[in-house]
């Protein structure tokens, strides 16, 4: 099983691509990932000495960072590309599949990023994660801003993937822009009235989180009013952040959430390292082999439950119920799943149907012999 | 082959270098040439801003650079070998007024110059040479091996045909093929009829006219013990049946005259030729008797 299998550090040798790299050694780490080392020249057409000549610079650097990495165990793939660098990057994302984009912030004498950085942040279909000038040690907080959008849905399932991988806390806020404009108030007054404005969107908040499935992680809850880009960055500066996960809904998106806007805003400050989610998880299930064993399958169903993985878990054990419907763990754990994501009526059906089928066993014991039953229960719970 | 004592490989820093520089050794081993030199011409040896800008380690000059480059480049195939004698050169601006002028000052016999699949500036560069260039040229098409077993002399049985004729036997025996063929595309005339004589009977005539001539020349030269054998094809399009002809028989070197039958008539000259260097996917070489560069041509070159 395989959560994040390739990861794409583009590098101009400078410091902060030398961040990047680092951060990228300690995700690889973890995830057993392959990194694939990017680095775009530019093309100077007829100027072939020049080229020839900086083709070997790159070599020689590439060749460097190729044998870190490989001192320190990581699968490295080193690609040297022409053209002009963000759409090289975006193309080889696309092209090798890429789970993330891992990108140095650049020039830290704008302060902001560089406009790679910036550029890959906005047209990159595949998440980036930018790396901020600070330390990368390990990534022990994560903030994960909401706005209830798809794109933010997807931002918050992959903070509590990595929270769970990296045993990393996990702060979710949302922020409330509403009472501070007035049109907005306006707007929003059709549906709430204004007394209870807070406690409606504390509501809102909690149920929004009831569909993710956060058993075993240290979670903060976060329901501030204010501006969102603000109420991030300020939080961000006086707690000790590593990792921002944020959903960017670009232009389109509904323009009271936390669009594009927000997203860019945030980045521009850079207060800690960023990944900026679009249509693209990080974290990808990909699984060793196709299993076909029925007790295969459970395990399988088993370790993705542990993992996170409810929705694709729920799959496993079904595929399970549809060749045997008599296999009673299979049907526990589906009720376990089901209480993972908050659905508590089917769980009870699940639950019961379980017990039902233990009690139809039982009995079938005292008269039939024992190989049968090792077959049902054998090992597996 | 005592006509190629010193050799210029046009060196661009493109993947057609190393097949150049395999050839240039294998010719100076065949001619026991003495001197091989490497030159490129740059456009510009400035480092440009935008490289300054994004790459501030890269600091070293681009001749120095080219130089090294070129060395390590040649050494990989030269091996270290005392003979023949390698230098080094970088120039800077246009590339084939550049090169002319290091051929006429280093009194080169042979230049050798890459090219690559398209039409483009490449192929550019080893047409101008070729025309203008007061040596023989040998154009190498990208990806090309060093090895040759069937040699084709495309001729028209021409003063300068001769020549080349007389490289190829040289060429031929010391690479230890004993034989070679010669290819000579030959058409009816459109005014055959006046004569009273069918098509058929005026394409016998020239077809004999042809092997009477290729006796001739064969006569005028000593090809040691090499043996040509002729093949005559009846066709208007010279150049396409050239090219037809090497593809179909698989050779693998080609030789020709660089002017036609007009002999020292002006510009458009060798206009086969040149043809089948456009399009030639087989090393070709352009044979020139040194020193007939056109004095009329050069001069309207450097004006």
């Amino acid at each position: 099983m395989k959560l994040i299998e390739k990861i794409l550090v583009p590098t101009d040798f400078s410091l902060s691509s030398e961040k990047a790299i680092d951060a990228a050694i300690i995700v690889a780490k973890k995830f057993n990932s392959r990194l694939l080392v990017l680095h775009v020249m530019p093309d100077l057409g007829e100027d072939r000495l020049n080229q020839v000549k900086l083709k070997d610079f790159v070599d020689i650097q590439m060749e460097k960072i190729t044998q870190r990495l490989n001192s320190q165990n990581v699968g490295v793939e080193a690609l040297i590309e022409t053209g002009i660098p963000f759409l090289k990057i975006m193309q080889i994302a696309e092209l090798k599949d890429v789970n993330v984009v891992m990108i140095g912030a650049g020039s830290p004498a704008t302060g902001g990023p560089g406009t790679t950085a910036e550029k890959l942040m906005h047209k990159s279909i595949k998440p980036v994660w930018v790396i901020g000038e600070q330390k990368v040690s390990g990534i022990k907080r994560i903030l994960c801003p909401i706005d209830f959008s798809d794109a933010s849905d997807r931002a918050l399932n992959n903070a509590i993937h990595l929270a769970r991988q990296f045993g990393s806390e996990l702060i979710i806020m949302h922020v409330n822009d509403s009472l501070l404009s007035p049109y907005l108030r306006l707007k929003e007054s059709l549906r709430l009235s204004s007394s209870d404005d807070q406690k409606a969107f504390s509501d809102r908040f909690e149920k929004h989180l009831q569909r993710f499935d956060l058993l075993n992680i240290k979670v903060e809850k976060l329901l501030i009013a204010g501006s969102p880009a603000t109420e991030i960055i300020n939080l961000v500066q006086h707690q000790k952040i590593d990792l921002i996960l944020m959903g960017s809904v670009g232009r389109t998106g509904h323009p009271r959430m936390l669009t594009g806007a927000t997203a860019r805003v945030v980045l521009r400050a850079l207060p800690a390292s960023i990944v900026v989610f679009k249509s693209e998880n990080i974290i990808q299930l990909k699984l060793d082999k196709e299993l076909t064993d029925i007790h295969a399958k459970f395990g399988q169903g088993k370790q993705l439950l542990e993992n996170g993985f409810t929705k694709e878990a729920i799959a496993y054990f079904t595929y399970c119920l549809n060749e045997d419907p008599l296999y009673a763990p299979a049907w526990e754990k589906l009720a376990d799943a089901h209480i993972r994501i908050g659905d508590m009526q089917n769980a009870g059906i699940y639950q019961a149907k379980a017990k039902e089928i233990r009690e139809k066993l039982w009995a079938q014991r005292v008269e039939s012999e024992v190989k049968k039953r090792h077959a049902l229960f054998g090992g597996e719970n | 082959m005592y006509r190629f004592n010193r050799l210029l490989v046009a060196i661009d820093f493109t993947a057609k270098d190393h097949t150049l520089i395999s050839y240039s050794r294998q010719i100076a081993e065949l001619a026991d040439s003495s001197r091989i030199y490497f030159v490129h011409i740059a456009g510009n040896l400035e480092i440009p801003d935008e490289i300054r800008d994004k790459y501030p380690a890269v600091t070293e000059p681009l001749d120095e650079y080219a130089v090294k480059k070129m060395k390590t480049l040649a050494a990989d195939i030269f091996d270290g070998r005392p003979k023949p004698e390698l230098l080094f050169e970088v120039g800077e601006g246009e590339t084939v007024s550049n090169l002319l002028r290091q051929i006429k000052i280093k009194d080169i016999d042979l230049v050798l110059v890459g090219k690559s699949g398209g039409h483009d500036a490449d192929t550019a560069v080893a047409e101008k040479l070729a025309r203008k260039a007061p040596c023989s040229v040998l154009i190498i098409p990208e990806g090309a091996h060093p090895f040759y077993k069937k040699v084709v002399l495309a001729t028209d049985f021409s003063n300068h045909s001769l020549d080349a004729l007389d490289v190829t036997g040289a060429f031929t025996h010391s690479a230890g093929l004993d034989s070679f063929t010669c290819l000579h595309v030959y058409n009816v005339p459109t005014g055959y009829y006046k004569t009273g004589k069918s098509y058929e009977q005026f394409a016998g005539i020239m077809e004999k006219n042809a092997t009477d001539q290729f006796m001739a020349q064969m006569r005028l030269v000593d090809l040691k013990n090499v043996n040509p054998h002729l093949e005559l094809i009846l066709d208007k399009y010279p150049e396409e049946k050239i090219i037809s002809y090497v593809a179909e028989h698989h050779s693998d070197f080609l030789v020709m005259g660089t002017r036609g039958r007009a002999g020292g008539a002006g510009i458009l000259l060798g206009s086969v030729t040149e043809q089948v260097i456009r399009k030639t996917t087989i090393p070709l070489l352009a044979v020139k008797k040194k020193g007939t560069g056109l004095d009329l041509l050069q001069a309207l070159l450097e004006n």
